[in-house]
């Protein structure tokens, strides 16, 4: 039987990875967005 | 939002993998050993973390060599990145090995072959930053760094993997006499270790890519400004 605190313990460590995840996924947005910014102005020249 | 995952899959599998070896590995059933008990599920970070340095390394090194042979820009930027996120994992590997060493050998560092090889190479390898930074010019700063970072690599071959090997003792496993972890590992736990390291070196990969293509829209946006 696994006891309630374990619970507690992996519900945190998820809890953080998914925040770390979800801020590298942010970024990975953010630079994508980033760079058709700067092609787009370079085929605009 | 299909082409998003097309291009990314490993991406997402990294998450996945990790999420998983979180999970399972705090939760699933694990052998007790004397002393260790249940803080063998260290194994899934701590461990893990080292091996995916040493892949990091192991990139940063090839891409050295690969910038030594073609004097291109792009592989000094592989290495420099390869290398930060290689110390990333590098530090988190000591300090997960700290706080298991404080709870099973009484103290979070002893004076053990095994753990001053893995800071010494720690320390090289923050040399390795500190020789870039005082360096100007970018291909003399990329030509001497590549010299050092394969010179870096052979010191974490020596100091990781040879010296604690013939020490004459240790506590650390695989080092002075004692057990390898890979040879001894129970097949259950190998379950949630695999596929942890394979899901922290996607990860690795990952945060390389991103901080590879922040430096490229940099050196874009200032050669514009030079123009």
């Amino acid at each position: 039987m696994i006891e309630s605190k374990y619970f507690v313990v992996v519900i945190v460590m998820a809890t953080v990875f998914a925040g770390l995840a979800g801020y590298l996924i942010y970024l990975d947005i953010k630079t994508r967005k980033l760079e058709k910014q700067l092609k787009e102005k370079e085929e605009s020249k | 939002m299909g082409a998003m995952i097309s291009g990314n899959w490993w991406k997402y599998l990294g998450v996945i993998l990790v999420m998983y070896s979180i999970i399972a590995g705090l939760l699933m059933k694990v052998p007790e050993l004397d002393l260790i008990g249940q803080s063998i599920r260290n194994l899934f970070f701590h461990v893990v973390m080292w091996f995916a340095m040493m892949v990091m390394f192991i990139i940063g090194l090839v891409s050295s060599i690969r910038y030594l042979s073609a004097f291109d820009m792009k592989y000094d930027r592989l290495a420099s990145q390869s290398v930060n996120i290689g110390l990333f994992f590098g530090v988190l590997g000591i300090i997960t090995g700290m706080v298991w060493a404080n709870y099973t050998w009484g103290a979070p560092w002893i004076n053990d072959p095994q753990l001053n090889g893995a800071a010494v190479t720690i320390l090289a390898y923050f040399a390795y930053l500190v020789l870039r930074s005082s360096l100007d010019e970018d291909h003399k700063r990329a030509r001497i760094s590549a010299v050092y970072n394969i010179f870096a690599f052979v010191l974490l071959i020596v100091f990781i993997g040879i010296l604690p090997r013939i020490a004459n003792n240790s506590l650390h496993p695989a080092a002075g006499g004692n057990a390898s972890t890979m040879a001894t590992l129970d097949n259950s736990l190998r379950m949630v270790f695999y596929p942890a390291i394979i899901g922290w070196v996607l990860i690795g990969c990952w945060m390389i890519q991103i901080r590879l293509r922040l430096a490229r829209i940099r050196d874009t946006l200032m050669e514009r400004q030079m123009q």
